[in-house]
């Protein structure tokens, strides 16, 4: 599988340069920079970073705010979704304010934070943290509801209270949806950062974009893009590591 | 014979849409120590409510149900359940699941680990005891959860046909084991199936069900079981006695 993905790359980077060929004419060096210089900018970039500040210093900047809002968001709608997948009341008034601001564009209530917490990092981390609550809290309401009924009549059959009923059943049984939420949400707070970054900051890769954008430092943009997207793809494949380890018995028995 | 479980004259109801279904219609019947009863029944007859409101799964709409004189409201660790899935948890070893019941009855760790042992050596499985439950053959896990309910020592096996998802050769030499089972831990068990033959050669006593007025139709005593114990190379299902009863019983299941 690898080997094909690889092979559509390949092609994709021939496309790129042969359109870039200078004498060809067929776009503008602006418009789409040649494969080589986005490389050698992509070089100086590692070397002398972006606007007085390193490469990492502007990827530890983005993934610091994600990292932050994640966990935040872990440790409060991971407790409050299993509640509710419990209790009837309290999920009705969650998830009312749940469906509201779950469909909003986080950039448009960005304006209020912004206007309540400053263009500091605390606003950019609680509305990255908004943005991954909802898919986290969503899918852990869904697991309990969705834990076989037969699991736990079973536990109960062998003497099991309340709280042994959550820790020896209800709990591992919802791991596996509390992962598929927890991928979701760094998902959407990760597109939601880098537009956080463009609207206000001073460093960040998303930040980075849209300062080189302005310079016309097209070169500078596709490198941030392309950083971007591969960040990405290795944020989703660690979750992924660490749930196959924790969740062994995924899609088993 | 000490009488552990009363079923006094039991009623269920579904509640589909605008219909009532009714389910189990005035059942009674006693379960005694060491009694090996099997309820015979076709599929719909009722014979799994009977057995999830033994299980405290159900409560009925009408009469009353009773374990050592008091009433069933709750399922609980004196009636254990063996379902027709193993139900096994495959976040836990094979080890684990079985020793969930001594566990949440705060027994020693020594006291899990002997517990655990003696009962998966009892359906052999000692060698497995470390292995992920969805390693297993469909036998082997409805031996772990046949050992869980064991180790939990309740007073009634409640088991909801739980060879009925196994091929035949399996099946046999489950049957075999149960058999042992029940006689070596001088169980009490109450065993749902729609199998005649396997209901011939466990039961001390047959409760045959249909669907009606009355759900439970007619019961037999038997022995089959206690000879195939003192002699596991005799062959009953030949005799004329058998063919006869089991010829009795399908054409009271197909009046």
């Amino acid at each position: 599988m690898w080997f094909k993905k690889l092979i559509v790359w390949l092609v994709i980077i021939f496309i790129w340069f042969i359109i870039t060929i200078p004498n060809l004419n067929i776009v503008s060096d602006v418009v789409v920079p040649q494969p080589s210089k986005v490389f050698l900018s992509f070089i100086e970039f590692l070397n002398n970073g972006y606007d007085s500040k390193s490469f990492w210093s502007h990827i530890g900047a983005s993934f610091g705010r994600l990292f932050l809002a994640i966990i935040l968001a872990v440790i409060t709608a991971v407790p409050l979704g299993l509640l509710c997948g419990y209790v009837k009341k309290i999920e009705t008034v969650v998830s009312t304010i749940v469906e509201f601001v779950r469909p909003l564009p986080p950039l448009a209530y960005y304006m209020v934070l912004i206007l309540w917490l400053g263009i500091g990092n605390t606003s950019k981390v609680v509305l990255l943290f908004i943005a991954a609550f909802a898919p986290i809290y969503i899918a852990c309401v869904q697991a309990v509801k969705l834990v076989k009924q037969d699991h736990i009549l079973s536990v109960q059959t062998l003497g099991a209270n309340k709280l042994q009923l959550f820790t020896h059943v209800v709990f591992p049984s919802s791991l596996p949806n509390i992962f598929t939420g927890i991928r979701t949400a760094t998902g959407v707070a990760f597109t939601t950062l880098v537009s956080a970054e463009m609207v206000a900051a001073v460093s960040g890769i998303g930040w980075v974009i849209l300062d080189a954008s302005g310079k016309l430092n097209s070169e500078i943009v596709f490198v941030g893009i392309i950083v971007i997207g591969i960040s990405a793809i290795l944020i989703d494949k660690f979750l992924k590591f660490i749930e196959n380890k924790v969740i062994f018995w995924k899609g088993q028995a | 014979m000490k009488k552990i479980i009363e079923i006094d004259n039991i009623s269920v109801n579904y509640d589909m849409d605008e219909e009532t279904i009714k389910a189990l219609n005035n059942v009674s019947l006693d379960i005694n120590k060491n009694e090996f009863i099997c309820i015979l029944g076709p599929s719909g007859c009722g014979k799994s409510t009977l057995l999830k409101t033994i299980a405290g799964f159900i409560i009925p709409n009408e009469g009353n149900i009773y374990m050592n004189n008091q009433e069933i409201q709750t399922p609980d660790k004196s009636r254990g359940v063996v379902f027709q899935e193993p139900n096994l948890f495959p976040w836990y070893t094979v080890f684990q699941n079985v020793a969930i019941g001594p566990k949440l009855n705060n027994r020693s760790q020594k006291e899990i680990n002997n517990i655990c042992d003696k009962y998966l050596s009892q359906v052999e499985l000692e060698e497995y005891k470390d292995s992920k439950v969805f390693e297993l053959s469909g036998g082997q896990k409805q031996r772990v959860a046949i050992a869980r309910t064991l180790a939990n020592n309740p007073e009634v096996i409640l088991m909801d046909e739980p060879f009925g998802a196994l091929d035949s050769f399996t099946r046999k030499k489950m049957q075999i084991m149960i058999r042992d089972l029940w006689n070596k831990n001088n169980s009490t068990i109450l065993f749902v199936t729609h199998d005649i033959d396997e209901a011939l050669l466990l039961g001390t006593k047959i409760y045959v069900m249909r669907r009606g007025e009355k759900s439970i139709v007619k019961s037999y005593d038997i022995d089959y079981t206690n000879r195939l114990i003192n002699n596991p190379k005799e062959s009953v299902v030949k005799e004329e006695g058998f063919i006869k009863l089991k010829e009795k019983i399908l054409s009271l299941l197909e009046e």
